[in-house]
């Protein structure tokens, strides 16, 4: 399946016309299908977790759950991130709390633009190519917009574990007890 | 389309159902037969055949329905249990069980019954003949069928099918069990035959011979089997149960040779309809007749030699006409010829019941399975009911329809309501009776010689006798009529329920609301109106008025297409506009019908309240039917309790219902009913019927007061509340911050002096009051919590009584005795706790039988009982249950596992000698890891304790090994109490704050930094002469660095599994319950944290996972200590990736 069905399926929606929340990390515009977004929530207390990959900023309370939080431009290696240092919080930090197969995922985003209604014929399949710095993987298209292209992630792919793996250039032996945690 | 809740709800009660059923068979199979036990089967057995057939589940309610008769039979005595029987019960119910895992699965029964069924059919028939199987011949006491223990423990087939519920547990592939069975066979091989069947086996051939002289070349329709299978001679013994001079003068002469003569018949009957040599095949036919009859005769069969001699005259009817018969009458007489069918064994039968199953196929579809072929013999009788004066054609036109539907209530409800009829010849009631006495009650009918009324009358059950005599002497009067309205009454009452079953999603459930409250808001209205018919005082108005009651709800049910209900509804009106003519001269029987059909309506509706609310509490909690020594109830009766499937299981719980006889009493305006001090039963309903005492059913309203002790509750309703109290949890403890901070802020404050002494003393009340809302909000708190989380709490003994069933199929297998002892069944624990702990302890058991205990011999030599013991405890300890699992058996050679460590590369051969006990049997947990020589059927794959250990650990438990050779073993598994909400202890490590599970928690001790020595690179503290290691939180979780101006003060002892580790934290914040949450599994896996909760002002706290951290540190040490040692530990044990750069 590529990444394009499934953000249709996710977007139960006229053919014609499908709604999107824009967003920005740097100076570069992403999309997400609004379906997908459960909330869009300012910063709060990230509580660290210990031996977590680096771009897990840590666990937050939303409202009796805990969910956690990753930090988007250190998941996409997009410019600008650096290994180690906390998300930069400027006063538009958003968290966008995104539900994707019934778990509950915080990103940290710079700023979350506005909900945007993109033609269903004008977003066009990924380029093979890195998009705005990231691997045409995470896109599930990509829309030209008069502003600017505007770049629609997969947050599936994003969450994967392998793809974390992958990414990570880890081959984690994950032991079978680890299964057990988080209980 | 079935239900699925209601499905579930079936699934589940007959799963407790059966387990109870198991155990009392255990019982039974230990104490003998007590009636106690029995009746606890039949129960058992009762109330799933109730719901199954609720339901619609033909083949749980067929077979559930078998078994029910052969526990009958039991309890009348007609039967003595043996093990063979035993040995079937046990399959039953494993039958049943895998029936019932079918349908909540597939929604579909697959596996069929039909196997079990004739063997069932042979044991009513007295025919053992499970003791019959191949493998028995091994046993030398073959001979003694009485003693069938031998034949019952390689029954290959009840073997496998535990192989497929216990399998379950452990992951031993089936290719093993496949396996094993051949070693199984070859354990029994078939050589073995004693001489003295093979002289049997010779003799019978040669009378088979002399069969050939006789009919020619139409022996060679034998099938080839038959002739050479040795256990049929035994079998035919067996099933003798006739006269024993009888049995002696006819010692030779067998039941397979009048199979030829059976085949022969059914071949006649084949060429007949084909018209095939018409003519010549009557004569022969009945010359195979004639010779049969006198086989059978001479062996004793009377009531065969009876079906047989009706047969010839049918026969010999059509060769008068010299006409050609009709297919119905050629099924007819196939039928006959079928009915024979329960003299034989099986397998005997089969040949001709292939040739015979086109008669089967003619059957029609309605009929059950199980007899179809008798059918159209019944439509054969139908019609010669038809020349019989003076019954009306309505009620042979139920019989028609009733020998199309259920052969089985023909046999005795037919029977029954056609002896009340006196016009009714004694040969039709003869021929009935021989029908229901020929797929019935063969047994008893060939007590006595069949021919008079009397006789017959005797040969039914006593309860049945007694009615009819009753109704003879009463009822002389009594017109078609009222035989009309007796019978189709359980008829309807079966339709009734049937359209009840397809209330589905797709009916309309608002609707179906509205009919019931009318419905109700009717039936609430014509009872004071029967009461008053019945007691005589009603005028013809009253009837009147009901009668309009009734039509008004008839026109309803016509509209809801309840076709039955309607029709019934039809009735009662007409009866009622009937009665109401000539009031005076109303019968009891009248009487009775008003009152009779007024609970069925009520049945009804009660019926369909469940059907329309499985879940909840079930208006009418019928009283269980007292168990009846005589055979089934009649069905009209029977289904007034099968209305209700679901409430019986609770009835059996709180079978007493309390104060309905009071209600009586309170209800009835006229006193007359006083004499009646018992509840009605449908059993007894009968009898007080009989005695001519009107008896109102209880009314819905005083029904509804009895207790219900337990409720079905969907436990995902459970969970969802034991979120919110966690909740409710959090939020008490920030309650109790916000109080703490009120306090010291009115300390402050008056400490500062700024404010005047009224406002202070203001706040100081507040402050109390705030104080004492948020202590008094804690009590609640904790309440609710408690008694949530009660409500998950299931006593462990739900899974111990599994155990027995397990220790008794394990020991026959492998040839040992084992007892099993059970204490502290009644401790409590977290119902998740008893799914996950199930297959753990199904291996700890197989092992302590199938390695732990040692064989007989070895344990006579080691000066043991012979009998070993496996012992099941449970107990609390502190904030966990521990279950042992101990056995007296030869313990664990400690030697032999370092060897086979050493063996698989898991240990250095120089090591080993270091090794302690404890290591060595942390050994056994190392995934593959097996001592057993050889793989037996049972364990010894080495898969299991790892697994075991897996399951144990999933739920936040661990497993402790301990043994003395030659002494025993016990494992014991150690569980939190629940596992929602636990007591932590709670630390602050630099900023970070931590929560620690108490139970892992020995010790707070405060240290100075100078008691902290390091040995090998591992900093360890000296603790009353223990060495413990030393741990900083800040370190093993790489969080930042300490800010050096406090630090560490505390060490908190901890302890998990066997070893003990100290954390060093700078601060101890307290204790706390705490909502374990999930710490986000589907982005990263954290080693060492058990989860995380959320503390009273908002902020998370990760909670330690003690034996984890624990463990990664031994692996740590491990590898560190690996250069020195040379030391490797197996591979697959766990590796700290993330601790590579943890400094120890």
């Amino acid at each position: 399946m590529n990444g394009r069905d499934q953000y249709r399926k996710a977007t139960p929606e006229t053919e014609e016309n499908v709604q999107m929340i824009s967003f920005t990390i740097g100076s570069e515009r992403f999309g997400v299908p609004i379906l997908v977004v459960q909330e869009i929530i300012m910063m709060s207390t990230i509580t660290e977790i210990p031996n977590s990959p680096d771009f897990v900023e840590g666990v937050i309370n939303l409202r009796g759950n805990i969910i956690p939080v990753i930090d988007l431009r250190r998941r996409l290696r997009l410019r600008g991130y650096s290994k180690g240092t906390p998300a930069i919080q400027k006063p538009g930090t958003r968290i966008l709390v995104v539900e994707i197969e019934g778990s509950v995922t915080g990103f940290i985003v710079d700023s979350v633009a506005k909900v945007i209604t993109v033609p269903a014929s004008r977003i066009s399949p990924p380029p093979d190519i890195i998009v705005a710095g990231v691997q045409s993987l995470y896109i599930s298209g990509v829309v030209h917009l008069d502003e600017g292209i505007l770049v629609i992630l997969d947050f599936r792919r994003i969450l994967s574990l392998e793809e974390r793996d992958a990414l990570e250039g880890v081959s984690r032996v994950i032991p079978q007890t680890m299964e057990s945690i988080s209980r | 389309m079935i239900d699925t809740e209601i499905l579930q709800d079936y699934s589940s009660e007959a799963r407790e159902l059966l387990d109870e059923m198991e155990n009392s068979l255990i019982r039974l199979e230990k104490e003998g037969t007590t009636p106690e036990l029995l009746n606890n089967i039949f129960r058992a057995v009762h109330c799933i055949k109730g719901s199954a057939e609720y339901i619609g589940l033909e083949r749980s309610s067929t077979l559930t329905h078998g078994v029910e008769n052969l526990l009958d039979r039991m309890r009348e005595g007609v039967l003595q249990l043996d093990s063979a029987i035993l040995e079937f019960l046990f399959r039953a119910k494993d039958l049943i069980l895998t029936l019932i895992a079918e349908v909540s699965e597939d929604h579909e029964e697959k596996t069929t019954i039909s196997a079990m069924m004739s063997e069932l059919e042979g044991f009513l028939q007295g025919t053992p003949r499970t003791a019959l199987v191949v493998e028995a011949t091994a046993e030398p006491s073959l001979e003694k069928i009485s003693d069938p223990e031998p034949a019952t423990e390689p029954h290959l087939p009840a073997e496998l099918q535990e192989e497929e519920v216990l399998s379950t547990a452990t992951e031993e592939a089936e290719d093993v069990s496949e396996a094993d069975g051949v070693e199984f066979y070859e354990e029994f091989p078939e050589e073995e035959i004693s001489p003295y069947e093979a002289g049997r086996f010779g003799s019978e051939e040669a009378q088979t011979a002399t069969e050939e002289e006789m009919f020619g070349g139409e022996m060679d329709v034998l099938p080839e089997g038959y002739e050479d299978s040795p256990e049929t001679v035994i079998r035919q013994e067996a099933s003798e149960q006739v006269d024993e001079d009888l049995e002696s003068s006819n010692a030779d002469r067998t039941l397979d040779e009048t199979i030829p003569l059976l085949l022969n018949i059914s071949l006649y009957l084949d060429d007949l309809q084909d018209g095939f040599r018409p003519g010549e095949v009557i004569s022969s036919l009945l010359q195979n007749l004639a010779n049969l009859i006198d086989s059978m005769s001479s062996m004793g069969y009377s009531e065969a030699v009876d079906i047989l001699e009706s047969m010839e005259e049918e026969v010999n009817a059509i060769e008068e006409d010299r006409e050609s018969l009709s297919p119905e009458e050629i099924d007819s007489l196939r039928a006959i010829l079928y009915s024979l069918r329960s003299f034989y064994p099986e397998d005997l039968f089969l040949p001709l019941k292939k040739s015979l199953e086109r008669s089967e196929e003619a059957a029609s579809g309605a009929a059950l399975p199980e007899m179809p072929a008798l059918a159209p013999e019944l439509s054969a009788f139908a019609l010669e009911l038809k020349k019989a004066p003076g019954i009306s054609m309505e009620a042979v036109a139920e019989i028609e329809r009733a020998g199309f539907s259920s052969i089985q209530q023909l046999s005795q409800a037919d029977a029954a309501t056609l002896l009340r009829i006196p016009s009714v010849s004694p040969e039709i009631v003869d021929s009935i009776l021989r029908f229901a006495g020929a797929t019935v009650n063969p047994v008893k009918q060939h007590t006595q010689a069949p021919g008079t009324k009397g006789s017959l009358l005797a040969d039914v059950d006593d309860e049945l006798l007694s009615e009819f005599e009753g109704m003879f002497s009463r009822d002389e009067d009594l017109g078609a009529g009222a035989i009309d309205q007796l019978y189709p009454y359980g008829q309807k009452a079966g339709d009734i329920l049937s359209e009840l079953g397809s209330i589905g999603e797709d009916s309309d459930r608002e609707v179906i609301e509205i009919f019931l409250a009318y419905g109700w808001e009717i039936l609430d209205k014509l009872r004071p109106y029967v009461i008053t018919i019945q007691n005589r005082q009603a005028s013809p108005a009253d009837l009147e008025s009901c009668a309009e009651l009734i039509k008004s709800i008839r026109s309803s049910s016509t509209y809801m297409d309840y076709q039955s209900l309607a029709s019934f509804l039809d009735e009662w009106y007409e009866r009622t506009v009937w009665s109401a003519q000539k009031m005076d001269s109303l019968s009891p029987r009248d009487l009775a019908f008003m009152e009779d059909s007024l609970s069925r309506f009520q049945d009804f509706l009660g019926g369909l309240e469940m059907a329309l609310h499985p879940q909840a509490a079930p208006p009418v909690p019928e009283p269980l039917p007292a168990p009846r020594p005589a055979a089934q109830p009649m069905p009209e009766f029977e289904t007034t309790i099968e209305v209700m499937p679901s409430t019986l299981a609770d009835a059996s719980d709180s079978l007493v219902v309390p104060a309905q006889d009071e209600v009586h009493l309170q209800e009835n305006p006229t006193g007359e009913i006083e004499s009646v001090t018992a509840p009605v039963t449908t059993a007894e309903y009968e009898q007080s019927s009989q005695a001519e005492t009107a008896v109102p059913q209880p009314s819905r309203d005083s029904q509804e007061g009895p207790v219900v002790k337990t409720m079905r509750v969907d436990s995902a309703k459970v969970d969802v509340l034991l979120n919110q109290v966690g909740e409710l949890v959090v939020n008490r403890s920030y309650v109790e911050q916000l109080a703490l901070e009120l306090k010291n802020f009115q300390r402050a404050l008056s400490t500062r002096g700024e404010v005047g002494k009224r406002e202070i003393q203001a706040i100081k009340d507040l402050t109390l009051k705030v104080g004492e809302a948020s202590i008094s909000l804690g009590r609640v708190a904790t309440d609710i919590q408690e008694g949530v989380m009660k409500l998950r709490m299931l006593p462990v003994g739900q899974l111990f009584n599994r155990m027995p069933r397990l220790i008794r199929d394990l020991s026959r297998r492998v040839g040992k005795t084992v007892e099993l002892n059970v204490h502290g069944g009644d401790t409590e624990v977290d119902k998740r706790v008893i799914e996950q702990i199930y297959n753990p302890l199904v291996h700890l058991i197989r092992n302590a039988v199938d390695h732990g205990i040692e064989g007989k011999a070895a344990r006579k030599k080691q000066g043991k009982r012979e009998e070993g013991t496996v012992t099941l405890s449970a107990y609390s300890q502190g904030n966990q249950v521990v279950i042992d699992v101990e056995d007296d058996g030869r313990g664990i050679d400690t030697q032999a596992v370092i060897e086979k460590a050493v063996e698989n590369r898991l240990l250095d051969a120089q090591d080993a000698k270091s090794v302690s006990p404890q290591d060595a049997y942390n050994l056994l947990f190392v995934p593959g890891f097996s001592t057993s020589k050889k793989v037996t059927r049972t364990s010894g794959r080495g898969v299991g304790m790892d697994v075991v250990k897996k399951d144990v650990e999933k739920i936040n438990g661990h497993v402790e090994v301990e043994s003395r050779e030659n002494y025993g073993t016990r494992i014991s598994i150690k569980i939190p109490l629940t596992l929602a909400i636990i007591q932590t202890l709670l630390i602050r490590s630099n900023k970070h704050v931590f929560a620690i599970p108490l139970t892992s928690v020995r010790e707070i001790i405060q240290v100075a930094p100078h008691e902290i020595t390091t040995i090998e690179g591992f900093e360890v503290i000296k603790f009353r002469d223990e060495t413990i290691p030393v741990l900083r939180i800040n370190e093993i979780f790489k969080l930042k660095q300490p800010s050096e101006t406090t630090g560490p003060k505390f060490l908190v002892l901890t302890t998990a599994g066997l070893k003990s580790v100290g954390f060093l934290v700078e601060d101890l914040i307290g204790e706390q319950d705490v909502v374990i949450k999930p710490l986000a599994d589907h982005v990263f896996k954290s080693r060492g944290l058990a989860g995380s909760t959320i503390l009273g002002d908002g902020t998370i706290a990760l909670v330690l996972d003690v034996l984890e951290v624990i463990e990664d540190v031994i692996a740590r040490q491990r590898q560190l200590s690996q250069t020195h040692q040379g030391m490797r530990y197996a591979k697959t044990e766990q590796q700290a990736t993330d601790y590579s750069t943890m400094d120890l």
